[in-house]
């Protein structure tokens, strides 16, 4: 069975793929719920900037094993917003930080996997890696929108990455971030791919085998 | 009581999103809801639910947030000489604390009332029909799904963890997990079909003449 077809020879396909990205999405949300709140909760105040791209890229990987399984348009939107509901719903207030955040990472890797067409090794690591590196922007996004404005949103970015680098120099600070945003989006991807593929031939295999 | 609950949810995303509410319109928001809280049908479990709330996990930050605004907000000029804490910051840290007494309070009246499964009913009604069809689904299946991603984790751990080629431990682990949660949700399949799920409106079980 190939990468991208094990939906479509069986019956019943559209409800399959949604059961699929309902069930990826729900780990994501859970995910958030549980390790984003320990993260956020257990690192020390100047490694803010981290956790960010560290959930980000723990989801994406979810996500992204996710779309082997439901490989249609918007399956990864529907993911994200399943994971965002289940933030909602969850324990904690609605903050709308990871909540966007959420609906930006799984809006900006289905970008990537819709304009590639076939998925591939390179677009899983493009499309996470580009999602992750997003998680740098969306504080600028949130200062739009709650009129915070952009400068105190860079120099906060600035002095929290500074903090954590320790470093000055604004450039720096931001290529070594943007550095580690795409290292670690790119190690999601490259993960999701290869567990994605991995769990298709294990799952061919069996499906394959005659019944006792 | 539909329009008593809408208002008390619009009263605590206005709680959210505003985190300078303050003054007299805090303290007719928190009438409100607890108004809303003792007139509800459900009085007896948003009662229940309030007492759920005296906790010291909860009750500690009411109690400190005040104590820590007079020590820490204001200005040391409005201070009155020999006085520790300073009267704005022990008002601003009152309201804070009010505040999260409001949407403790709100959020229990809400959740006595409004399942999950409302919600997901809510997202269908407003044409999400995936969305909320997924919602429902992502409930149910989610204590499964943690399971058998609990269970690959436990099997990992036992053959020494992540500690030898942790890359290849970290795949493997994912592939199980995924395998389970593959499985589980074939099994999801079949019921939903069971159900008609899936199938043309007219072939439903259920909708024929009887």
């Amino acid at each position: 069975m190939s990468s991208h077809t094990l939906g479509k020879e069986r019956p019943g396909r559209r409800i399959r793929e949604l059961i699929y990205a309902a069930l990826f999405g729900a780990l994501w949300g859970a995910l958030e719920i549980t390790v984003g709140s320990y993260l956020h909760t257990l690192l020390p105040p100047g490694t803010a900037p981290l956790v960010g791209p560290v959930m980000a890229a723990i989801g994406l990987t979810v996500a992204l094993i996710g779309r082997h399984f439901a490989p249609y348009r918007g399956s990864l939107l529907l993911m994200g917003a399943v994971a965002a509901l289940l933030k909602v719903i969850g324990p904690g207030t609605v903050r709308w930080g990871p909540l966007l955040g959420i609906l930006i990472e799984a809006g900006s890797a289905e970008l990537v996997l819709l304009l590639a067409r076939r998925p591939r090794r390179v677009t899983y690591v493009i499309a996470a890696a580009l999602a992750v590196a997003s998680t740098l922007g969306q504080r600028f996004l949130l200062a739009l929108i709650f009129a915070e404005g952009l400068g105190t949103a860079w120099r906060g970015l600035i002095y929290e990455g500074g903090k954590m680098v320790g470093l000055t120099w604004a450039a720096a600070i931001l290529g070594i971030l943007l550095a580690v945003n795409l290292a670690l989006g790119a190690l999601a991807g490259e993960l999701a791919w290869e567990v994605g593929r991995g769990a298709e031939r294990r799952l061919a295999r069996r499906w394959e085998e005659p019944a006792p | 009581m539909k329009w008593p609950l809408l208002s008390l949810g619009l009263l605590l995303l206005s709680l959210t999103v505003v985190p300078w509410l303050a003054g007299l319109p805090l303290l007719a928001a928190l009438a409100v809801i607890v108004g809303v809280g003792l007139a509800t049908p459900q009085r007896a479990a948003v009662r229940r639910s309030w007492r759920g709330l005296l906790r010291l996990p909860l009750l500690l930050p009411l109690v400190l947030l005040p104590l820590l605004g007079g020590l820490f907000l204001g200005t040391p000029g409005d201070r009155p000489a020999g006085a520790p804490l300073s009267p704005a910051g022990l008002l601003t840290g009152t309201w804070l604390a009010l505040r999260l007494l409001a949407l403790f309070l709100a959020g229990a009246v809400l959740t006595a009332h409004v399942s999950p499964y409302t919600v997901a009913r809510a997202l269908e009604r407003l044409g999400l029909h995936g969305l909320g069809f997924a919602l429902g689904l992502a409930l149910n299946a989610l204590p499964g799904a943690l399971r058998a991603v609990s269970e690959s984790w436990q099997a990992l751990r036992l053959r020494g963890g992540l500690r030898h080629s942790w890359w290849r431990g970290l795949r493997l682990f994912l592939i199980n997990a995924t395998v389970r949660v593959v499985c589980q949700g074939e099994e999801t399949l079949l019921a939903a079909q069971l159900r008609g799920h899936g199938l043309p409106e007219r072939t439903r079980p259920g909708r024929g003449r009887a």
